[in-house]
């Protein structure tokens, strides 16, 4: 009984958690989901500056009002083939809080779609596809207008060791 | 310079504080949100150099709405106008770290001048050119 009720108070505690307003934005025709408050700015696409050795998601450096910003491409990030920027493409500069504080990298997008608020009702587990896939980064699927959209727990999209070596980067 | 407002035009406050906006200079004047959906939108668009936003909290709740997103608004100056003088409220306001405080039962002289004096400091004329024109026609 006491299992249960810990069960469902784990529950009810990680769908507090998850409920919030999101920014929605699509990448390779799916529609994937960041918490606003993780997001600094959306930009439209500028200049990057290749960083050699460097892995190939990360695509170099910005420079945003004076502060250098280490850039990289979900899709590539995600193993999704790249495609070529568009004039809706855009970069998401967002805070990650890593093990040695916070950083803030631009992600490249597709296209931004709009800022949504998401019940924690509407939002469920990631399955676990049965498999030993990784899917730590998924905050949650949250079920909207008949289809999902993948919630990004963006401080584990990308690893430790990509942060450091994005520290360095920048 | 970028400039943003969270009022609701449809109370005599908000529709004071929409025609100081109107009263700026074409170039420096902000843009206009009536709902916190619509604010947050606005607030993760390009910043400038310089970013104001002026608040207008008709109620705590107004106000507890503003603080679940005081992240959003950490690169920006803020004015604030708060509902009432009482000093939960007032506590509540300091949350958001403004750079000053009015109240809704203002004229918003005090908001005007602040945000002048924000803008001017932002792009102050250029005080060196006038002078050095006027000393060729003297001479």
């Amino acid at each position: 009984m006491g299992t249960e009720v810990e069960t469902m108070d784990q529950a009810v505690k990680s769908m507090g958690v998850r409920e919030g307003k999101y920014l929605t934005f699509n990448m390779n025709d799916e529609e994937y989901g960041i918490g606003i408050l993780k997001i600094k700015e959306i930009i439209g696409m500028m200049p990057i500056t290749t960083v050699p050795q460097t892995p190939e998601f990360v695509k170099g450096v910005i420079n945003l009002r004076g502060k250098v910003i280490p850039v990289i491409d979900l899709r590539l990030r995600f193993g999704v083939d790249a495609i070529d920027y568009t004039e809706r493409t855009c970069i998401i500069v967002v805070e990650i809080e890593g093990t040695a504080g916070t950083v803030q990298i631009g992600i490249v997008v597709d296209s931004v779609s709009e800022v949504l608020n998401i019940k924690g009702e509407d939002v469920e587990e990631t399955p676990t596809f049965g498999t030993k896939l990784d899917t730590d980064y998924i905050l949650g699927m949250a079920k909207m207008e008949g289809g999902v959209k993948i919630l990004l727990d963006i401080d584990r999209v990308l690893s430790s060791d990509d942060l450091s070596s994005l520290r360095k980067v920048a | 310079m970028k400039l943003v407002f969270f009022a609701n035009k449809n109370l005599s406050v908000g529709k004071q504080l929409w025609e100081l906006n109107n009263r700026l200079e074409p170039q420096y004047r902000g843009t206009f949100h009536e709902t916190i959906n619509e604010l947050t939108k606005s607030l993760i668009q390009p910043k400038d150099d310089l970013n104001i936003v002026v608040l207008l909290a008709t109620s705590r709740e107004d106000l507890r709405d503003l603080i679940a997103i005081e992240k959003l608004l950490s690169d920006f100056r803020i004015i604030l106008i708060l509902p009432d003088r009482y000093k939960v409220t007032i506590s509540m306001g300091h949350k958001l770290y403004p750079r000053f405080l009015s109240y809704a039962d203002s004229d918003f002289n005090d908001v005007a001048l602040v945000l002048n004096k924000m803008i001017e400091n932002y792009n102050p004329e250029p005080f060196l050119q006038t002078p050095i024109k006027e000393a060729q026609h003297g001479h």
